[in-house]
């Protein structure tokens, strides 16, 4: 094929220029490297792959197990800058470095107390706004302090619709959680479900920072880089095993928001074209019924082929849910469970 | 269908049958063989050789041999076309792409799993339409406005045209559309041969000249199609069965034959 | 278990009832511990005294239970392997350790664990590529490893008994690679199916008795007369697992031979050795982690190259491929793989530009892990065949 490892002729802007870098990342899936690889064909830059350790929950709990993955991440981060500086033939600016991640840290603890916000009832803010304003934290860009201040404006601004109980949703009948990547393509269908009283106001673990950690103390930005990233798993360990749950990171983390969150039902959404990041949602819907009493409803669609996703058939599936949701929060309220 | 051909030693056709379809039918190739006989005004025991291929071909008693339908069509094609790299053979149940070089198959590419990209897609997506799969060229060609059919599922894509034609839209330019959406999923199945030039066109699809032109847009080189489309796996296994006796005959070794007989094939023994 | 029944007769027993042996020696009040993938040292568990009990699936059984645990699109290889588990089949293991082989095994594993919850569960992490630090991270996971399986077993595990144990599967290791010999002749002296089996089994026994077991097997198939009928055609078959023998039998009645194969109950599972080092963990790191072949693990032709050369890049990863089709006489390589395994189906493009690049034709071709699967495959092998034989 003529065109294959070409840059396509009605790409947006232009299309991205030839890297001179493939960076990928062992982390969470195994496409991240093996497709990066495979590029090799079309593309002579070299790849270079990043270290995240995956530890089960007991295995991440034993000691010295974190210290160990901390260090094992900051000597690959080392190795990584040797390799850039070698690659690009210039040294690294430490104290950029320095200030970047440090703003990215702040902005994503930011983001955080942001969603944390949510937790109020009603909830102040809804998964499409999630959905437009994730991507300034997970793939930061351009000027960093002009994000964070909108970070911080957004704070601001979530924080006085709480304090002025104004809802995301008028008429939040039902507060649910939504996994794993949304219809991009038919955001408009929130809306819709939005109408019938459906507030999400919590989604998808991978997306949304990890939990705070204090890292003033840490002296190396490579070590702060680790420890700030191994947080969106280790972040989770502890309350985990408290649980006896077994999935610390993509099943656990639901738990935690359907309790947290005061969730009445989840919206799980798998994909065949992203199998990895949506694998475990029948695991999920286990654990949350199992659980929590919280039941699921399961749509199925798809990031790239849009035939796949029904939005009405999704929509009648919904009105039949509302009774499924009605139900279990009587069994929750029976058991105690407090919401 | 059911096709027989019948090679002399000299490599002339000495008869040709296309039979009929269809599970009952495909039993009875037995039939197709005779008539094919009848017409050679040949006997069966006259037959040195017979070659079986296709879908079918583990199941004919009256076969010598078997030889898949890929190397059968490669060798077809190159012995219509000798210059011919890239062929692409659209039967009934199944479309192929088969890379040649120098008359010989050397890779291929096949999808037997769904009836999208198939002549099934288009016998469905006819019957919906009330047309006769015969007639879907000609309708296609007055088309001015092809319409985008989306659904690669053949169910879909059903469930597509008649949401199209209750928007009003012509038929002609949803006809058009459906060629163009075969073609897009043969030719981009064929692409992981890397197609060259030359290219044929053969199985019953090739039949339909709406077909073909869609494939030779999306190919954007010339698309040669033999005159009798269906022919070519049938021909190519005649001229395999022939090299198989000529190459015996020649190192003076008996004709590698078996017991055969000409029954009615047996499916599910 | 007969006593009489030696060889090759033995192994086909074995595999009609593969836990048997196991079950009897739980009963004598040995632990049997299921591992997973090829990825968790074997030797770790042999020095405790522990079985080693490969969990594979099974390819005759459709999945039921798994369904409610696993979507239909993610390895049916795993699911079949739940399903197994879900069903009760491996409910005589006293304690599992399973490995971050890729990223549905480690899904797999957590599921395992919430809903079988065995006496014993321990999940090795494995780094991605073989980085120096990496390689320090996985000698430390095993390090965890140890503890855990010592507080289990209540015992020590010194550095002489792992050693011990070292030696014992390196043994039985080069009597594999024996039994590899036997498939050089042509006709091979023992058939592609008679390997998997023979391996399968060895899987399921002590080191030491599976050893015993390879002997047999080896001095018989050297005997034997007609033990494998020519075929005009020498197979090597790469990829994902292949743990029963439908698929080779097709290609066996398409008139080939499999004589060589880079798969995981073959000789990916067995041909490199661990090297002895001061501390044992180090050499079977680096064994487990860097020797062995299975696409999971990011490899390069240099460490941290700045530039990248698609062809030596290539032959740094697959060189071997040609190495065994040369000592094998290898007509022809088959590249196969379970649906949905993303690290083997990333991997056949390259593979493929190598394997042309080195003039050895090939073809690639997916199945759903399921004997019935396999039957549309049979015009592409055969087809296949025809263009090796043209």
């Amino acid at each position: 094929m003529k065109d294959l490892g070409e840059i396509p002729p009605e790409a947006p802007m232009g299309g991205m220029p030839k890297p001179v870098l493939l960076m990928s990342a062992g982390s969470l899936c195994d496409a991240r490297y093996k497709w990066f690889q495979a590029l090799g064909r079309y593309l002579d830059a070299p790849v270079w792959v990043l270290e995240l350790p995956h530890l089960g929950v007991k295995e991440g709990l034993m000691e010295g197990a974190y210290d160990q993955a901390i260090r094992f991440m900051v000597e690959e981060l080392r190795e990584f800058v040797g390799f850039l500086e070698k690659l690009l033939g210039k040294k690294m600016d430490w104290d950029k470095l320095e200030d970047i991640s440090n703003d990215i840290i702040d902005m994503n603890r930011i983001w955080y107390e942001t969603n944390e916000l949510r937790k109020a009832r009603p909830c102040p803010m809804h998964s499409r706004d999630f959905w437009t304003c994730m991507t300034g934290c997970l793939y930061p860009a351009g000027d960093l302090k002009a994000l964070k201040k909108m970070y911080q404006d957004l704070y601001d601004e979530v924080k006085y619709r709480v304090e002025n109980k104004i809802a995301a949703c008028p008429n939040e009948k039902y507060r649910l959680v939504f996994a794993e990547l949304p219809p991009w393509h038919s955001l408009k269908f929130f809306d819709r479900l939005a109408e019938r009283g459906w507030s999400f106001v919590v989604e998808s673990w991978a997306y949304h920072p990890p939990k705070p950690i204090d890292l003033s103390q840490v002296k190396d930005p490579l070590e702060r880089i680790a420890k700030f990233t191994y947080q969106w798993f280790a972040g989770y360990f502890e309350e985990s095993e408290k649980q006896g749950e077994q999935m610390g990171y993509f099943g656990y983390p639901y738990l935690e928001y359907a309790r947290d969150w005061q969730c009445d039902g989840a919206l799980l959404h798998p994909l065949l074209s992203c199998r990895t990041a949506t694998n475990h949602l029948m695991y999920v819907q286990d654990r949350l019924i199992q659980k929590s009493n919280v039941p699921s409803l399961v749509a199925s669609g798809d990031i790239v082929d849009l035939t796949l996703f029904d939005p009405e058939d999704t929509l009648r599936r919904a009105e039949a849910f509302e009774e499924t949701m009605d139900h279990y929060k009587e069994v929750r309220k029976k058991e105690g469970l407090g919401w | 269908m059911t096709k027989v051909v019948i090679m002399s030693d000299g490599g002339d056709i000495c008869s040709q049958v296309i039979g009929p379809t269809g599970a009952e039918h495909r039993r009875l190739a037995n039939r197709v063989m005779q008539e094919a006989l009848d017409r050679a005004k040949l006997s069966f025991p006259e037959i040195s050789y017979v070659v079986a291929t296709g879908y079918g071909r583990l199941n004919v008693p009256f076969a010598d041999s078997e030889i898949t339908e890929l190397t059968c069509h490669a060798k077809g094609v190159a012995s219509l076309f000798p210059e011919v790299k890239t062929a692409i053979d659209i039967g009934g149940q199944d479309a192929k792409g088969l890379k040649i070089k120098s008359g010989k198959l050397i890779d291929f590419v096949m999808n037997d799993k769904c009836a999208a990209g198939t002549g099934r897609f288009l016998e469905v997506t006819a019957a919906t339409l009330g047309l006769r799969l015969e007639d879907l060229g000609t309708i296609s060609a007055k088309s001015t406005h092809r319409v985008k059919i989306s659904s690669t599922c053949t169910i879909f894509a059903q469930q597509e045209i008649v949401s199209r034609l209750s928007e009003g839209v012509a038929v002609e330019d949803v006809v058009a559309g459906l060629h163009d959406a075969i073609a897009v999923r043969v030719v981009g199945m064929t692409r992981r041969l890397k197609i060259e030039p030359v290219v044929v066109l053969t199985g019953g699809v090739a039949k339909n000249t709406g077909v073909v032109k869609a494939v030779r847009e999306k190919i954007e080189h010339e698309v040669f199609v033999p005159p009798n489309p269906l022919l070519s796996g049938a021909i190519g296994g005649a001229i395999l069965g022939r090299d198989i006796v000529l190459g015996a005959l020649k190192e003076g070794k008996p004709i590698p034959k078996k017991e055969r007989a000409l029954e009615e094939v047996t499916f599910f023994n | 278990m007969s006593e009489k029944s030696k060889g090759l007769s033995k192994v086909e027993e074995i595999c009609s009832q593969r836990s048997g042996r196991a079950k009897e020696l739980k009963d004598e009040g040995k632990k049997i511990m299921g591992y997973f993938c090829i990825y968790p040292p074997l030797e770790m568990l042999s020095a405790l005294d522990l079985l080693p009990y490969r969990i594979l699936g099974d390819m005759r059984e459709p999945i039921t239970k798994a369904d409610a645990c696993l979507p239909t699109v993610v390895c049916p290889f795993d699911r079949s392997a739940l399903d197994l588990g879900l069903k009760g089949k491996y409910d005589f293991l006293d304690g599992v350790v399973w490995a971050h082989v890729c990223e549905v095994g480690e899904k797999t594993a957590h599921v395992w664990r919430t809903y079988l919850n065995p006496a014993y569960f321990h999940f090795i992490d494995i780094p991605h590529t073989i980085h120096k630090p990496a390689q320090n991270q996985f000698v430390q996971q095993l390090k965890d490893f140890q503890k855990t399986l010592m507080s289990f077993t209540g015992k020590k595990l010194t550095s002489e008994m792992l050693a011990e144990a070292i030696n014992a599967h390196n043994e039985q290791r080069s009597l594999v690679r024996k039994l590899y010999d036997l498939r050089k002749p042509d006709p091979p002296l023992i058939s592609g199916s008679e390997v998997i089996k023979t391996l399968k089994a060895i899987m399921s026994l002590p080191v030491k008795e599976g050893s015993e077991l390879l002997r047999e097997v080896i001095s018989e198939v050297g005997e034997r007369k007609d033990g494998v009928p020519f075929r005009p055609v020498r197979l090597l078959i790469w990829g994902s697992i292949i743990d029963d023998t439908p698929l080779i039998e097709m290609m066996e009645e398409l008139g080939a031979n499999v004589v060589m194969d880079d798969t995981c109950v073959g000789s990916r599972a067995f041909f490199p050795d661990v090297k002895l080092t001061p501390d044992p963990l180090e050499g079977l790191a680096y064994r487990y982690l860097v020797d062995l072949k299975c696409p999971r693990t990011f490899k390069e032709s240099t460490y941290g190259e700045t530039k990248k050369d698609y062809l030596t890049d290539l032959r740094s990863r697959f060189s071997y491929i040609s190495d065994y089709a040369k000592e094998w006489k290898v007509s022809g390589v088959v590249l196969q793989s379970v649906r949905y395994c993303d690290i083997h189906g990333y991997e056949v493009p390259g593979l493929g530009d190598y394997l042309d690049s080195v003039g050895l034709p090939h073809t690639y071709i997916e199945h759903t892990y399921d004997e019935r699967s396999l039957a549309p495959l049979r015009t592409r092998i055969q087809a296949f065949l025809e263009i090796i034989r043209s």
